[in-house]
């Protein structure tokens, strides 16, 4: 608001002029605030050296624990996006923040809801067993897609196991334990 | 169609492929073989296979293979939520250490300004002085008779009832593997035998120049093994997969034997026979904590003190000196370096030989450099060329590399340097060398490369922070091959490995009640705080709020955020109930007497800054009864809050220790003291 004079032609001190708040854009900016310091905080945990970068390796690990399920091809545009030529190894706090909040605000890589996750599990139950065999698993998870590497399908393993019998998994127990609440 | 190879996400070329078709080959170009276990990102990668054709025809596929990659997919963000729980613990514990360490050498830092100035106040300056009075202010000749006299092991003599093992000259293999059994068993040996041992390593010290000259030509190997820090299990790991010493398996073990974990006695003790067994295949490198100003705080001198009661005198005072006879480092083949911290912008290998190592009884606070008595209180000018000799040492034994170039003081430890990669790459040209060797950090695989593979960083001591936090890790040096890293964890049941679920949870358990801890001792503070910006009195304050408030009081840079949910209470609308910061544990005395509000916020000061008092108090209990007078007490305790702005009244001390009863005749135990306050679990543990 500009100043104006009163009547007794006094121009109000400028510094005591009163602005409009606009409560939307507030709640917009405290939101993107916490949106940064969430991020910010992400990827201090992966800054060994706190130089404000991380490794390039690191990256799929930070993104998905901020609640984002990308998959490994996603990851590489994500990575494409805040990668640096020059120095392609690591990735600078500052890039990496630009990118991300759009991402978060934009609400993307959100990830496949439960009962899609249910149809893939009947989609390679080809029998309709009711379960997968670890070989099975090992066929699909390990040769197809985006293959998992033996350490991957390891833990695979474990969470997918019945604690009674020893090689099979009954799968709609199983969604229970891979769609795992992030914290926040 | 199936992809034979392991996908890199490091590697630049990956192809993108959209959801819904055939898998495309993934290209990637080869990369070298990991050391032992692959880590997640680094894989073998194989040459693709040739390209097959889109067929539209076959959806069935393309059904499975989105199928297959939805799996994948949910089940990667799962793992990565975990990884992120593991390093999360793993920052807490690695930031509550470096407190720790900066916080004691703050300390020291602040009693060297005092005494570099002159004091007004001469019960300061006596408090100070007592603190960095060394064992013994003889010298020379004198010295070494004083020594002989005080630490001779016919001072003592070995009761008929002793059980334990039975040392003597001159020393043999079957002694070694004797007390290997014995340590085993949890058999402590006789202190005359201890003493006879460390003289005898003393004695072959004392011929060893400042850098050991190692060579592989007769053995064509030898073994570098990093921090062990009194861990018998590791050493006891390492020995079995890897061969006891002997000529034909030489170790160097590249310092740090003592402090932390409680076998540092025995840990030392076999590595000292070792070394008088095999005088000319087993070599010792000075570590930072073979000093006896650490020891003080971080738990060897404790160990002696409780093994060996009435002998701990003697036995530190020989540990003391025996230190400053460790070489400080070696020099494999002529060219790998090896330095339990690493290096520095004026590091010359011609200057270290120069050094008369045995001047150095502390590395850190030298005291030719610092006065040994209170009467020299002067405005200490301290040549250039003396600061420089003792910068060489220091260096050596407490710097840390960095990513980016340079060379800047290593504000964090408090000592030595931060060195990058120009420096490394001088040093190596300067001496023809082609890698340097160094431990001091510990690393969650137990190894490390920087600088572009030409620092190696070795760590033996596994789960260092709490069981499952990191594996240990050994290399082997062979005649003109590259090094082989090995790596280990000790754990009972060492045939089976973690899960990453299993291991998380061990170490995150630790860490979280860890944090809990803090917060039971900061608890006066806290509330204050949380008060400030809860002027309604709700109870609730915003998750920014008391993320700034924890950090601030704490003075810990942590991930609170991500942390919050494991540590307080929220309610429905995303406000955190900030009593339940204290929800799991609790800060009591173990007797009973009356509390208020002053008296508990004593308490806490007085539990925050335990680990510091009792390492004052056990310097200034030099005959180490455990007793030390109530003015001594006082002056510490208050001594010591001016030092970190804790409130610490010497009225009110006095007071509280009268009520606990533990003023007797003018002094006062403080070993019972300390123990008065005690941690406990209170309510509901901890969400998981």
């Amino acid at each position: 608001m500009a100043a104006t004079t009163d009547e007794a032609g006094v121009v109000p001190d400028p510094v005591n002029r009163v602005t409009l708040r606009d409560p939307i854009r507030e709640s917009e900016e405290r939101a993107n605030q916490a949106r940064i310091k969430r991020l910010t905080e992400a990827f201090n945990v992966f800054d060994q050296e706190s130089n404000n970068t991380i490794p390039s390796t690191e990256l799929g690990t930070v993104v998905r624990s901020l609640g984002l399920v990308p998959t490994e091809g996603e990851l590489q545009d994500i990575l494409s996006e805040m990668s640096d030529d020059s120095n392609p190894e690591s990735i600078h706090l500052e890039r990496f923040l630009n990118v991300m909040n759009v991402i978060l605000k934009d609400r993307r890589y959100q990830g496949e809801p439960e009962s899609k996750i249910l149809r893939a599990f009947q989609v390679l139950d080809a029998e309709n067993n009711g379960f997968i065999t670890e070989e099975e698993f090992r066929n699909y998870l390990c040769k197809e897609g985006e293959p998992f590497n033996d350490e991957e399908f390891q833990d695979f393993m474990t969470i997918a196991l019945d604690d009674e019998s020893d090689r099979i998994c009954t799968y709609k127990d199983f969604i229970q334990n891979l769609v795992v609440e992030d914290n926040d | 169609m199936l992809s034979e190879g392991w996908k890199c996400f490091c590697c630049p070329q990956i192809l993108k492929y959209p959801r819904r078709s055939v898998v495309a080959p993934i290209q990637h170009p080869p990369s070298e073989p990991a050391p032992s276990q692959p880590l997640p990102q680094t894989e073998h990668c194989s040459p693709p296979p040739p390209p097959r054709p889109v067929r539209p025809k076959r959806k069935k596929s393309d059904i499975t293979l989105a199928a297959v990659v939805i799996i994948q997919t949910w089940f990667r963000r799962r793992r990565a939520l975990y990884e992120m729980r593991r390093k999360t613990a793993w920052t807490i514990y690695q930031n509550i250490e470096y407190a720790g360490e900066q916080d004691q050498l703050k300390l020291y830092n602040f009693f060297l300004e005092l005494m570099q100035a002159v004091t007004t106040n001469p019960h300061d300056a006596q408090v100070v002085a007592k603190v960095l009075r060394r064992n013994s202010s003889l010298t020379g000749l004198a010295e070494e008779l004083d020594l002989k006299h005080l630490t001779t092991p016919e001072a003592i003599t070995v009761e008929s009832s002793y059980r334990g093992p039975h040392i003597h000259t001159p020393i043999h293999k079957g002694h070694f593997e004797a007390l290997i059994l014995a340590f085993q068993r949890g058999e402590l040996l006789h202190a005359h035998y201890v003493l006879l041992i460390l003289h005898e390593l003393r004695h072959i010290l004392k011929r060893l120049p400042n850098v050991n000259i190692v060579s592989t030509h007769q053995s064509r190997y030898v073994t570098v093994v990093g921090d062990l820090h009194g861990s018998l299990a590791d050493l006891m790991v390492i020995f079995h997969k890897n061969g006891l010493p002997s000529n034909e398996n030489p170790y160097i073990f590249n310092g740090d034997i003592v402090d932390r974990g409680f076998q540092s006695m025995e840990v030392f003790l076999l590595i000292s026979v070792a070394v008088i067994v095999y005088p000319n295949n087993v070599y010792l490198n000075r570590g930072n904590h073979e000093d006896h100003v650490l020891n003080l705080r971080y738990g060897f001198m404790k160990e002696i003190i409780y093994k060996y009661k009435s002998h701990a005198t003697r036995l530190l005072r020989l540990f003391e000196n025996i230190y400053s006879w460790l070489p400080i480092a070696s020099l494999i083949d002529d060219h790998i370096f090896v330095a339990h911290g690493g290096i520095s912008d004026i590091t010359d290998l011609n200057k270290i030989n120069e050094i008369k190592r045995q001047k150095y009884i502390s590395v850190l606070s030298p005291n030719f450099i610092i006065p040994a008595n209170e009467d020299q209180f002067q405005i200490s000018s301290i040549s250039d060329e003396v600061l420089l000799e003792w910068r060489q040492i220091l260096d050596l034994l407490w710097s840390d590399p960095k990513q980016a170039d340079g060379c800047e003081p290593n504000t964090y430890r408090g000592g030595g340097c931060y060195w990058g990669p120009d420096v490394t790459e001088k040093i190596l040209q300067k001496h023809n060398w082609t890698l340097l060797i160094r431990s001091h950090e510990c690393k969650e695989e137990g190894f490390g490369y920087s600088h572009d593979k030409k620092v190696l960083t070795i760590f033996s001591a596994s789960n260092y922070y709490a069981v499952g936090s990191n594996r240990g890790a050994y290399v082997k040096i062979i005649t003109n091959q590259p090094p082989i890293i090995i790596q280990f964890m000790a754990t009972r049941a060492t045939h089976k490995t973690l899960t990453l679920w299993e291991r998380v949870s061990y170490v995150e358990d630790q860490a979280i009640q860890n944090l809990a801890e803090k917060f039971s001792v900061n608890k006066s503070r806290l509330m204050k705080e949380f008060a400030l910006v809860d002027p309604g009195n709700t109870g609730r304050i915003s998750v920014n709020a008391w993320c700034d408030i924890v950090s601030h009081v704490l003075d810990l840079q942590l991930p609170w955020r991500t942390l919050r949910a494991r540590l307080v209470d929220t309610d429905i609308s995303g406000m955190v109930i900030y009593e339940s910061t204290f929800r799991s544990k609790e800060l009591r005395f173990t007797s009973n007497i009356s509390t208020n509000p002053r008296r508990e916020s004593l308490c806490q000061a007085i539990y925050r800054n335990k680990d510091l008092l009792e390492t004052v108090f056990r310097a200034i209990d030099k005959d180490n009864s455990g007793v030390i007078s109530m003015q001594e007490f006082t002056e510490v305790c208050s001594f010591l809050g001016k030092h970190n702005g804790s409130k610490l009244d010497e009225k009110q001390i006095m007071d509280l220790a009268a009520s606990i009863d533990l003023n007797k005749n003018g002094v006062i135990d403080f070993n019972e003291f300390l123990e008065a306050f005690r941690i406990v679990d209170v309510g509901d543990r901890f969400q998981n």
